[in-house]
């Protein structure tokens, strides 16, 4: 509690962190530099002396970089948490990163001479088309808050998985991106510091003059357009500024994960209200927080000075929000986009039983038809010998889709944030933990142990989460925030793994896209039979989710008792996330695609739209299964990516069409 | 000369085998990962499939699968379902498909072949006690002999190719990207190959359980007496720009090119790939310049 009262002016987090970085980097400075060397040789090194050519080639330009890289990082989370009064707003939601590296991917795979010369350009190119995507498909709402957070997670979403597509059959040749996108500050030479520069000092300028929109930007639509704003048009020059802050940075020294999501935040916790003051801390906490976790990296053994920095922020980052979390006042959060726009359907009862007729076809479908050694087959019944190869996967990627959508769904309802996707509970993190450290430390871990180290990891982190819970001012999205928090933990891991170049790799890859692969018979009737509680559920919790996003006054009043329906609801999502992820692994995106497309088809009801969600997540699950398992026979793509590869189009253009 | 005469020998072996496959009575194997397929390629047993063969043929390079064998689909997920449809007698995995181990019992006995444990006794050591008990368990023991013994000579060519080599520690790296190597060290199969030769090893430093490390360039300023051997040539371009990074382009054995490429050897998989490296690394280091 002192710590928290402590902090009244940004000022003390920045000369905190400032310290520690000075002290730190004298220490590694000093440990470099060789006895009776003169200081100044660090500016003027001679050539022939190693000692001195490392510290002018490669401490000092990284120092400059990190400096450099975090203050734009904080400046762009700032801009963009104002534009789109989201606090979990920060550069990586808008997939501005994720398009870089997507682009980065293709192009190393398919012309690799481009890249010899002209990576920066191929990284800049890939940011611009991630972002001329999501104003593409936010223009028609005049780039409003919701719509824009929105189609920013669709798109790295999206980017994300087609690039884990390239990666689960190209690892051996993507090396170098894996690097890049871990986000190291090391450097070789002054051309990273060179190229930030004067970027940076142009687009900083360009903050500057967006002061008094942004300010008025952070109000609601209704008082900016009565102070006579042209909202879209200062929307669009902000989100450009910070779009480019981000591609620039992204591009010279990978993805910095937190820095632009905590800075702003201990910026606005520690006492930076107004814009400007805001935006000039949030860059100055910025530029020392990663500057002294890089030094922090630097000061380790040399083995762990390998550790990407940009995935070392994370792991420092997240206990401070954890203490911040509290403090933190939440701007007004994004609604789900509903009422009038939407049609409702007439006769949904109806539309649920088509929907579980076509399930029902799907999988009779799916176990029947497939590719083969001799080409396409058909063969009904159990009496085929692919039978029981076919319906254990076939029923998992069903189960798992229909769970994770209706974990999607709850979530959904109950924070009232339609980012809200299972995955950033934090849970299917710690399933992913619990199995990695399982990989490293076991020899050949059988798929039983898999599964016990996943569930341990999973229920590590619920425990965590209700334990959490309890105190006050852990509510809702600030236990999303936990959750974002803990996944970037788990990030961190696989970073190191993918640059120590794991043989073991592989394996991981394919398991974290979401693949059915290993499923056992009983794994897949479990997971059944868990949907099926969790239906069964549906009944009781319906009239607390449809008057929870009501908002916190009008469901007291209503008599929803808040503490006890939130941790009920919580358990559910994560016991059900928890599931889906051990059998099938994260599929995080039909956490977000059953729901919506639930309620873009016209299910408004809460007890209606989770049942339907769960309909459609696993409708599209086990198509994607399907359609992974056959379409490049014998290679097979995993259900959750592929599902996100092509539903992800087909889900923007309906949110285009519909809003 | 020599490798020519037995890469013909070592073909028309395997070519010989092959039409024994075909027949009724021979075993038929199925490689679940490239160190399998490799070591049953080197007894001179055709796998009836092997996963991701185009890019075995492009990474591991031998022994050369022949055209007929089946493509397999990923490393990581080899397709259960055409495995159903091959029937094989005996499938042949590594650790990486042990979690499978239990599954794949439906399909065929799987034999688990592992030539890299993770302790630190000598690689090439451990490589030919698990191609001995492979080819124990497909009746292949006098494959296994011939194999040997073909290995044991190319080794010895080796040596003699070296006989002169000058005495310079050698950094073994694999370039990752412009400012990272991949660094082969203790506990490396590549290290073993080394100890043969009475080449010292440049890097000291920690390795993962498969003998390697990810560094930065700069590292490489620790021993500015060595010599570089880079394995893989399929990233010169970016090797050129690793080298030119003014820290390392100061180093002595940068500025008097005390370099040398040689094609792609997987850093893994026992004795196979312990022979391609130890013919690539001879003929690269042997050469007159470095005399």
């Amino acid at each position: 509690m002192t710590l928290e009262k402590g902090i009244r002016h940004p000022a003390v987090p920045a000369v905190l962190l400032a310290m520690l970085a000075l002290m730190l980097a004298a220490r590694n400075i000093v440990g470099l530099l060789p006895d009776g060397m003169a200081f100044g040789s660090i500016l003027f090194p001679d050539h022939s002396v190693t000692a001195e050519m490392l510290l002018h080639y490669t401490i000092l330009p990284r120092v400059v970089v990190a400096l450099m890289a975090g203050a734009g990082l904080g400046l762009a989370g700032a801009i963009l948490q104002r534009i789109l009064r989201n606090p979990l707003a920060e550069p990586a939601t808008l997939g501005i990163s994720a398009g870089a590296h997507l682009l980065l991917a293709i192009v190393t795979l398919f012309c690799p001479a481009i890249l010899a010369n002209g990576r920066e350009w191929t990284a800049f190119a890939g940011a611009l088309l991630a972002l001329l995507a999501i104003l593409a498909l936010s223009w028609g709402k005049g780039l409003s808050p919701v719509t824009v957070t929105l189609s920013g997670l669709i798109v790295s979403l999206y980017c994300g998985a087609a690039s884990a597509v390239l990666t689960l059959f190209n690892h051996d040749f993507l090396v170098s991106i894996f690097l890049w996108g871990a986000g190291y500050l090391d450097q070789q030479d002054w051309g990273g510091a060179g190229f930030l520069a004067p970027r940076l000092v142009v687009l900083a300028i360009l903050a500057v003059l967006l002061l008094r929109p942004l300010t008025l930007l952070g109000l609601d639509d209704s008082s900016a357009r009565s102070l006579g704003l042209s909202l879209a048009a200062y929307r669009l020059l902000a989100l450009v500024v910070a779009a480019a802050l981000t591609a620039t940075i992204t591009v010279s020294v990978g993805i910095i994960s937190f820095v632009g999501l905590a800075a702003p935040a201990l910026a606005r916790t520690s006492g930076a209200r107004r814009t400007g003051a805001h935006l000039a801390w949030s860059a100055t906490i910025g530029a020392l927080l990663l500057t002294a976790t890089d030094q922090i990296v630097l000061s380790l053994p040399v083995t762990y000075r390998l550790f990407p920095t940009g995935a070392v922020t994370a792991l420092l980052g997240a206990p401070l929000l954890f203490l911040l979390i509290r403090r933190l006042k939440m701007l007004a959060p994004p609604r789900t986009a509903g009422g009038p726009v939407l049609g409702r359907l007439r006769y949904p009862q109806a539309a649920l039983v088509v929907l579980a007729a076509l399930i029902v076809l799907g999988l009779w479908a799916a176990v029947s038809i497939g590719n083969g050694s001799q080409g396409w087959s058909f063969s009904f019944g159990t009496d085929n010998l692919l039978f029981d190869w076919r319906w254990p996967r076939a029923l998992a990627a069903f189960s798992g889709g229909a769970m994770l959508a209706l974990a999607g769904a709850v979530l959904q309802r109950m924070t009232g944030n339609p980012m809200a996707s299972p995955e950033v509970l934090g849970v299917s993190s710690g399933a992913m933990l619990g199995v990695i450290v399982l990989l490293l430390t076991a020899n050949a871990p059988t798929r039983g142990e898999q599964i016990l180290a996943g569930a341990a990891g999973a229920f590590a982190v619920l425990a965590l989460m209700l334990a959490l819970s309890r105190k006050p001012g852990f509510s809702g999205d600030r236990l999303l925030l936990i959750g974002i928090a803990l996944s970037s933990v788990s990030g961190f891991v696989m970073a190191v793994l993918m640059a120590a170049q794991d043989p073991r790799l592989s394996q991981l890859l394919a398991w974290l896209s979401g693949s059915t692969y290993g499923v056992r018979p009983e794994e897949a009737l479990l997971a059944t039979a868990m949907l099926a509680a969790a239906l069964a559920c549906v009944p009781p919790i319906r009239r607390w989710l449809e008057l929870l996003p009501l908002g916190h006054e009008v469901a007291m009043a209503s008599g929803v008792p808040m503490t006890l329906s939130r941790n009920l609801l919580f358990s559910l999502c994560a016991l059900l996330t928890a599931g889906a992820t051990i059998l099938v692994g994260p599929l995080s995106f039909s956490g977000l695609m059953g729901p919506h497309l639930a309620r873009l088809a016209g299910f408004q009801r809460a007890g209606l739209q989770l049942v339907a969600s769960a309909l459609v997540g696993g409708l599209v699950l086990l198509v994607a299964d399907w359609i992974g398992r056959n379409v490049i026979f014998p290679f097979q793509i995993p259900a959750g990516l592929l599902a996100t590869v092509v539903g992800g189009p087909l889900l923007l253009a309906l949110i285009g069409r519909r809003s | 000369m020599h490798r020519r005469t037995f890469i013909g020998g070592a073909s028309a072996f395997l070519f010989a085998r092959q039409g024994n496959a075909a027949g009724s009575n021979a075993i038929k194997t199925i490689a679940l990962n490239w160190p399998s397929a490799q070591n049953l390629l080197a007894l001179g047993i055709v796998p009836l499939g092997i996963p991701e063969i185009e890019r075995y043929a492009r990474l591991a390079v031998e022994p050369q699968a022949p055209a007929n064998v089946r493509e397999l689909g990923l490393r990581a997920e080899p397709n259960l379902e055409l495995l159903v449809s091959l029937r094989p007698d005996i499938l042949v995995l590594g650790d990486d498909l042990a979690s499978m181990r239990e599954r794949l019992g439906a399909i065929a006995p799987s034999y688990l072949f592992n030539p890299d444990q993770a302790d630190h006794s000598d690689r090439l050591a451990n490589g030919r006690q698990a191609l001995a008990d492979l080819a124990t368990r497909l009746n292949a023991g006098s494959a296994f002999q011939a194999f040997t013994a073909s290995f044991e000579r190319e080794l010895d060519d080796a040596r003699q190719r070296l006989q002169r080599y000058d005495g310079r520690p050698l950094f073994v790296a694999t370039v990752l990207d412009d400012r990272r190597m991949l660094v082969f060290g203790r506990n490396s199969l590549f290290q073993s190959v080394l100890d043969r030769f009475g080449i010292e090893n440049a890097w000291t430093g920690f390795t993962s359980r498969y003998g390697h490390a990810a560094i930065n360039v700069d590292r490489l300023a620790d021993r500015p007496d060595a010599r570089l051997l880079c394995v893989g040539n399929e990233r010169v371009v970016t090797m050129d720009r690793l080298l030119s990074a003014p820290v390392i382009s100061s180093l002595s054995f940068v500025k008097n090119r005390r370099i040398a490429l040689i094609p792609e050897v997987l850093f893994y998989g026992g004795l196979p790939s312990a022979r391609r490296f130890s013919r690539l690394a001879s003929l690269a280091l042997g050469s007159e310049e470095y005399r």
